[in-house]
């Protein structure tokens, strides 16, 4: 049941929600979902599975919380958007290209560096191709701006204790892993 | 001699009744037993002018008050009723060794108990002050008035009316609010109203009551002081002014105005504005500002939506639900619908103001669109609230307040009007929003409650002190739920005092007293202790001494067995008036003779008939647990269930579950 | 004055101007920042997609670090990273079973956190902890302009880690006034800069970063000032894209509130990394 899966990730309960509309019309982008996120609560509410993972709602969040803010229920359809997150990509669903490439290299690195290196990620995106051939032509000059100004670095940022990170995610998968049996 | 009267109830009771009273004969010394049907038809007339006498038949809830009576004609003076239809016969297979126990038990507490009941005296005095003066306040007046009683209102505005004044129209009764209330007055004749005026000072108990109120009068302050029997809390609601919610610029935009503000607007009949967007549910229903419904919001707003229609605006009401519930409101709402209000389901989330007109933002969740509406006008139906002087109001009086502000009614089902103490009652809006015909209901309850209770001549039990024995260390004092219990200086130490008007009889102060000072016929430590001891000498193993409430957790019992539940006959019930009566040294007499395990059942967490027994009663599961553990035994030997009686499955589940954990302990070998 | 700080992956990469110029500013103001030994990253937006767990097990690890060094508050000048270390911070010091559930997984790497530490945000901390009028005290170049703060949405959201009302906020407007400067109001100001957008979704991205700036341009403000890098890179890096992709002309300089704090006290362009900003250029037209 995805209601279920969402509210277990997420922890709030959109079963809460009585359909005000307030998330929606606060919604920065609400203009270019599928649904908005009080559609998008119905639709987990009834348990549409497939209609809820298929939309882009969740994926077009810009986790910018003004939903949850104003929500009179108190929910969290930013905190809901991540959980639909999860259950997308644990079934290998992903809005687009860009985003998985986006994803895999951060967890990477996560696990690799402990930190996020930006200018490693650049090289990494454009190799994986996570940039179509129009925008990299546009910003090819950005890139350069940005190069001379200092802006890429060279260096790579490392954490001393990564296994503490490795033992972290372990432990988290290892939970999952026993929260399914 | 005790008399014990075992009814058939038309074989409905499945039980070997005759080997019981056989057993009974023999076993008990001095009693007379008899078995008859149907005793409520029939009465009891052969143990006429007995001293006691226990009935063992069905539920209390049936029958007691047709036992009474009986009682009553036979000149019997105390009767105790054993409950073996529903927790014995209808939930067990073989019951007959419980109901033994039971009857028994209940004999020697009939026999080590007195005649405590006494009878309350009418009170003299035949007044009462009423805090507020609207439509609630007035009404009661009325009323009181009616049955003979004098006011006096005390009106912290310097004109009458509260919230009701400024509303243009009110339903069902098509008059303006300052109509009916200009009605009402001219009806009172032995009321004095103090406007521009506060309490700031309350003594006494119920039935006598001293009040100072203070009156302002420009710059003079004049101090009245006023003897009342009773007093009435009828302190309404205002409006919450949403400065809070900017996304609304509620303060800050002059054409974005509350609904009572439009509403005086009306009553002058001069709205300057063409489009007219109302907005429901501001504040209201928010978890971030007041969770609860207004109630009254829709139906006035729905009013004034008709009103503007009339006067040929272009009006649209912005809904999340319309809550029209009484048969005459949803014709209003189709009128409006029919006039062509414009209803669009959905919340705005922004205003903005250019050139003196506003456009609002919002999703419209029918349309499933966001879009933008214009309008002159934008009026906020905002919550409904306590009034800020009801807390202070509170602590004057002793009663308790709600997280909102409003006062808390004794008990939300049955005793709406009453509050935690005697001689203090609510009516109208100041326990929650009402409709003026609900404020009116109330005042008119409020006023027949007051003459019941100040002309009380009925016996009931009080809890009572005995001054030799009590040690002044205010435990009682700081626990009674209903402050019946005050504390006064006797010599070096203090000494504490029950108020016989005041006291509810719950229980929990003998349940807590250290030395068994106070004590509360029908419920003393004797009785308790005799109770107790004999119950737990049922030939049952594992016997689980169960406490039960007489308020929701009897009920709960009694649905169990109207349904036929079956559970284990190792639950031996000791029947408490409400589980603030359950004390320690009723827990480890219980281990003491014999029992492995103790359930207490109560009522519902914030659904205690007394305040917090249940609460008091947690602490003493706590407690045990702790002496349990400390002494090397395992505290799951007790527990604690709150149960309402619709939801009697529940206790059925616990009961199931709870014996199988007994079951598991070792034997409980207590050394005396 | 001593204060923890967590300095986050952008300020160690592409935003190093933001933590070049808040640490120049603050030694000026005597405030000394304090790293916490071996931080990670706090997961952004992007490991709370992928695993919500392991995303706030990785913010708690922070906590659990500050804790074990003896930082009782510490900064946050990443909007981002305050919003992940601060709502997990609360989480787990209001619930105690989250507390324990998260106390389990950090218990893997041998870490425990008890909830000792304060997050802040580091605009939060200079003007509420630190105070405006200690810092009045010190400006020496009052920056004598229209300047648009703008918050963002984590500044202000959700409400339980809010630094101030997220319909009107005026932290980092008061500290604009401290410094000579003339703030601006307008609609925007904690409207989405559409942040982790720009990479999954570059067209929704871009045009709720033009919708900000936008709202800005019609203030007439000289200097937009930020309190975040993701903010930051939107706002300034991506200002060219948008004039490009959307053939418009800006021309706003943006720089952060640290920049024009450290103007302002006395610093060269040059210590407070001034021409790092990919407006820098507008600012000298």
């Amino acid at each position: 049941m995805i209601a279920e899966e969402v509210s277990k990730i997420s922890g709030e309960n959109p079963f809460a929600c009585f359909q005000c509309g307030d998330c929606t019309g606060s919604c920065p982008v609400s203009f270019a979902m599928d649904y908005g996120p009080r559609r998008m609560i119905h639709l987990i509410q009834l348990n549409l599975e497939e209609e809820v993972l298929k939309a882009n709602t969740h994926w077009l969040c810009a986790s910018c919380y003004n939903c949850t803010y104003r929500c009179p229920r108190n929910i969290s359809f930013t905190r809901i958007s991540y959980a639909l997150r999860n259950i997308s990509v644990k079934r290998g669903i992903y809005p687009n290209k860009t985003t998985k490439i986006f994803y895999e290299i951060f967890l990477d690195h996560m696990l690799k560096y402990g930190r996020f290196n930006e200018g490693i990620f650049v090289r990494e995106f454009v190799a994986k191709g996570g940039k179509g051939l129009k925008e990299l032509l546009r910003d090819i000059n950005l890139g350069l701006k940005l190069w001379k100004k200092g802006k890429i670095p060279k260096d790579v940022d490392k954490i001393d204790k990564l296994d503490q990170i490795k033992k972290i995610y372990e432990a988290c998968v290892k939970e999952e892993k026993e929260d399914k049996q | 001699m005790i008399g014990v009267l075992i009814c058939e109830c038309n074989g409905a009771i499945t039980l070997d009744l005759k080997s019981i009273a056989d057993s009974l004969r023999r076993e008990v010394g001095d009693v007379e037993v008899k078995i008859k049907n149907a005793v409520c038809i029939d009465g009891f007339e052969e143990f006429k002018d007995y001293e006691k006498l226990v009935i063992a038949a069905c539920s209390p809830q049936w029958h007691e008050r047709t036992f009474k009576n009986f009682a009553k004609k036979h000149g019997i003076k105390n009767i105790y009723i054993v409950n073996i239809r529903e927790h014995i016969a209808y939930v067990h297979k073989d019951g007959a060794k419980k109901a033994k126990a039971q009857i028994k038990a209940m004999i020697s507490k009939a026999r080590a108990g007195e005649n405590g009941l006494k009878k309350e005296k009418p009170k003299e005095l035949k007044s009462v002050l009423i805090v507020g003066s609207g439509i609630a306040g007035l009404t009661a007046a009325l009323e009181l008035e009616k049955l003979g009683f004098k006011c006096y209102i005390v009106e912290k505005e310097g004109e009458i009316g509260g919230i009701l004044k400024d509303v243009p129209i009110v339903y069902p009764f098509n008059k303006s609010g300052e109509e009916i209330i200009r009605e009402i007055k001219s009806k009172l004749k032995n009321t004095e109203i103090i406007t521009n005026a506060e309490v700031f000072s309350v003594s006494g108990s119920v039935g006598n009551f001293d009040i100072s109120v203070m009156r302002k009068i420009e710059d003079l302050v004049e101090v009245k002081s006023i003897k009342a029997g009773a007093v009435v809390l009828a302190t309404g609601i205002e409006e919450f002014k949403p400065h809070d919610m900017v996304e609304y610029g509620y303060g800050t935009y002059k054409n974005v105005i509350t609904q009572l503000e439009l509403a005086k607007m009306l009553k002058e009949g001069k709205v300057d504005a063409d489009t007219i967007v109302m907005q429901l549910c501001v504040g209201s229903r928010d978890e971030k500002f007041f969770s609860y419904c207004s109630k009254r919001c829709c139906i006035y707003s729905i009013d004034h939506a008709i009103m503007l229609k009339e006067m040929g605006k272009d009006v649209y009401i912005v809904y999340m639900d319309i809550r029209t519930t009484w048969k005459s409101e949803e014709e209003l709402f189709r009128k409006a619908r029919e006039l062509g209000v414009k209803f669009i389901r959905g919340k705005i989330v922004d205003i903005l103001e250019e050139n003196g007109k506003l456009s609002l933002t919002l999703e419209d969740t029918l349309e499933q669109k966001v879009k933008t509406l214009n309008a002159d006008m934008v009026v906020l139906s905002s919550a409904l609230k306590a009034r800020e002087t009801n807390t202070i109001l509170a602590q004057l009086f002793d009663v308790e307040t709600d997280s909102y502000g409003f006062f808390k009614k004794f008990y939300p089902k049955i005793r709406v009007v009453e509050t935690r103490r005697r001689g203090i009652y609510l009516a109208g809006a100041a326990s929650e929003p009402k409709s003026v015909k609900e404020a009116i209901l109330e005042a008119k309850a409020v006023a027949k409650k007051i003459a019941t209770e100040l002309k009380a001549s009925f016996e009931r039990a009080r809890a009572s002190v005995n001054e030799d024995m009590c040690i002044g260390c205010e435990i009682c004092y700081k626990l009674c739920p209903h402050r019946a219990i005050t504390m006064y200086s006797a010599g070096e130490t203090s000494k504490a005092k029950v108020s016989e008007e005041s006291c509810k009889a719950c229980g929990t102060c003998v349940a807590n007293c250290p030395t068994g000072a106070v004590q509360l016929p029908g419920f003393s430590t004797k009785e308790m202790l005799a109770y107790i001891e004999e119950i737990m000498k049922a030939d049952i193993e594992p016997k689980i001494a169960t406490f039960v409430c007489y308020e929701c957790a009897y009920a709960a019992l009694d649905a169990a067995g109207m349904s036929r539940e079956r559970y284990p006959e190792n639950y031996l019930i000791i029947p408490v008036p409400c589980l603030g009566r359950v004390g320690l040294l009723d827990v480890f007499k219980a281990f003491e003779s014999g029992a492995s395990g103790v359930l207490l059942v109560g009522c519902l967490e914030n659904g205690c008939h007394y305040g917090r027994g249940n609460k008091n009663a947690e602490m003493i599961v706590e407690l045990t647990k702790a002496i349990l553990e400390g002494i090397g035994l395992e505290k799951d030997r007790i527990d604690i269930i709150k149960v309402v009686n619709a939801d009697y499955k529940k206790f059925v589940e616990k009961a199931n579950g709870f014996i199988e954990k007994i079951k598991e302990l070792p034997k409980l070998e207590v050394k005396v | 004055m001593k204060v923890g700080y967590y300095p986050g992956c952008s300020l160690k990469g592409m935003e190093d101007a933001y933590s070049i110029s808040l640490i120049s500013s603050f030694k000026v103001l005597g405030i000394e920042l304090v790293e916490i030994e071996d931080w990670n990253c706090c997961g952004a937006s992007v490991i709370p997609s992928y695993d919500y767990k392991f995303a706030n097990a990785l913010a708690a690890r922070n906590l659990a670090l500050a804790e074990e060094q003896n930082l009782r508050t510490i900064i946050a000048p990443c909007s981002e990273c305050y919003n992940r270390l601060a709502y997990i911070n609360y989480k787990m010091k209001n619930d105690a079973g989250y507390m324990e559930k998260m106390n389990k997984i950090l218990s893997e790497a041998g870490l425990e956190y008890r909830g000792t530490v304060e997050v802040k945000h580091a605009v939060d901390f200079l003007v509420n902890d630190f105070g405006i009028d200690k810092i009045k005290e010190k400006v020496k170049n009052p920056i004598n302009k229209k300047i648009a703060s703008y918050y963002g949405c984590l500044f202000v959201r959700p409400r339980e880690i809010s630094v101030e009302s997220a319909e009107n906020p005026k932290t980092m407007d008061s500290l604009v006034e401290a410094l000579g400067g003339t703030p601006v109001d307008y609609d925007g100001k904690t409207k989405c800069c559409g942040a982790s957008l720009v990479v999954s979704n570059e067209k929704v991205g871009l045009q709720t970063i033009k919708n900000v700036l936008d709202s800005i341009k019609e203030t007439e403000a000289e200097i937009i000032v930020t309190s975040c890098p993701l903010c930051h890179a939107n706002l300034d890096t991506q200002q060219l894209t948008i004039e490009k992709e959307f053939k418009v002309n800006y021309m706003l300089p943006v720089m952060y509130f640290t920049q024009l704090l450290g103007l302002a006290l006395g610093l060269s362009e040059r210590e407070v990394a001034l021409n790092k900003n990919l407006t820098y250029e507008v600012l000298k037209v």
